[in-house]
């Protein structure tokens, strides 16, 4: 995507990078698992911030921090969302979730599928 | 007041119709567009015959004529729109508006739940849960459940998909076609088609990002089927699209379009275009004349 991109979806980057190791990584590792030009600041600037956020761990490598994802570690949010999320069907029914449930003959026809990829 | 006049709606409800089979010759992301253009198009073109319905009834009342200064010797009895056809599609109109506004009321009351989004955002429920909370800057919101029950490519996926969501502005599309709908309720399978083309959308942008195509469908698959997502009071209503057809669609070649048929879709759209332009027009000439 051309443009600035919002922090948000830095921060979903950043952290894709950071799951898909299995080690701690610098900021100038995490750079290059990045795509498009970001400056090395950007990339500390969202550490840093997913770090307060209690979603990644760092450890002193040298003289900088090396960043894991912590994400069992995170904290809950607001009591308003998660009320939101036990009362669900209503209070969820516009927004776009990543797939909807299946009803059991469904399910059925979904292992099937997959069954017969696998053969 | 002659059928004629709703010869540009008819060419437009023409488009809609065909729009529906477009999914099966594109990808979801012309598909997409060209659904919802026509949709909107064809709700336009609705409430301008509605409106010129209304007024040329309204017209024989020859107190509100008198008000709003048209001839009677020219509109008076010609328009075949008695004022009771005025008066119903005035009716029409308000139901129109009224439901329209209901389900904008539902989408800010889901939405005000999750003001606080930004970013990812971690909750601690029991049923798997993600999806995109759309806003400045909006963000995703994922249980815990469902990040523990995945490994990190299917974390991957859901993070991308999602994403996906928020970067294209998935939500204005699923919007503008659920507020058509909501006008005109023939249009919910229509509005169901374009939350299963931004899902796949948002499928083909993950696939994308991790590098596989099968990767995203056994994501799909393995969620769908995880036992706890199947929770009685939770599952109904998803929009998710139709998991099935987002799977087969994965592990079957994407779909390149014939340069052809992006062409008869643009012209479809242009023509649709230019009907909901002449049904504005018409109003406009109706009322002008009625000065």
């Amino acid at each position: 995507m051309a443009g600035r991109r919002p922090i948000g979806a830095l921060e979903h980057e950043i952290l894709g990078v950071l799951w898909n190791s299995d080690q701690p990584m610098t900021p100038s590792e995490v750079l290059a698992g990045l795509d498009g030009d970001l400056a090395y600041t950007t990339v500390m600037t969202v550490l840093g911030r997913l770090w307060n956020k209690g979603l990644t761990e760092r450890v002193r490598v040298g003289r900088a921090f090396a960043y894991s994802a912590a994400v069992s570690e995170a904290d809950l949010s607001a009591d308003r969302m998660r009320a939101a999320l036990d009362r669900s069907s209503d209070s969820m029914a516009t927004m776009s979730h990543f797939v909807a449930s299946l009803d059991p003959a469904r399910q059925e026809q979904l292992r099937a599928l997959l069954k017969k990829r696998s053969k | 007041m002659s059928w004629q006049l709703a010869i540009p709606l008819l060419i437009v409800t023409l488009a809609v119709i065909a729009a529906w089979f477009v999914p099966h010759l594109v990808g979801p992301v012309l598909a997409l567009w060209v659904l919802v253009s026509s949709m909107v198009l064809a709700t336009l073109a609705s409430v301008v015959l509605l409106l010129q319905i209304a007024a040329a009834g309204l017209s024989e009342i020859p107190f509100i004529a008198d008000i709003l200064g048209w001839c009677r010797a020219i509109y008076g009895g010609q328009h075949g729109a008695t004022p009771l056809v005025g008066v119903i599609a005035i009716g029409a109109l308000v139901a129109m508006a009224w439901r329209t506004r209901s389900y904008a009321r539902e989408v800010r009351l889901n939405r005000d739940n999750f003001t606080d989004v930004e970013g990812i955002t971690i909750v601690d429920v029991e049923h798997p849960v993600a999806f995109a909370v759309p806003g400045n800057p909006g963000g995703v919101v994922i249980s815990r459940s469902m990040l523990d029950a995945l490994d990190k490519v299917e974390r991957r996926v859901v993070l991308a998909h999602e994403n996906a969501h928020l970067r294209y502005h998935h939500h204005a599309f699923v919007h503008a076609a659920n507020s058509c709908a909501a006008a005109i309720p023939v249009f919910a399978p229509f509005a169901r088609k374009v939350v299963f083309l931004t899902e796949r959308w948002a499928d083909e942008t993950a696939a994308e990002r991790v590098g596989s195509r099968s990767a995203v469908a056994a994501a799909i698959a393995k969620v769908a089927l995880l036992p706890t997502y199947q929770a009685p009071s939770f599952a109904q209503a998803l929009s998710g699209g139709d998991v099935i057809a987002r799977y087969e669609a994965l592990e079957s070649p994407k779909r390149v379009p014939r340069r052809m048929t992006i062409l008869a879709a643009a012209l479809m759209v242009a023509i649709a275009i230019s009907a909901t332009l002449l049904q504005f027009h018409q109003l406009a000439d109706f009322v002008a004349h009625s000065q």
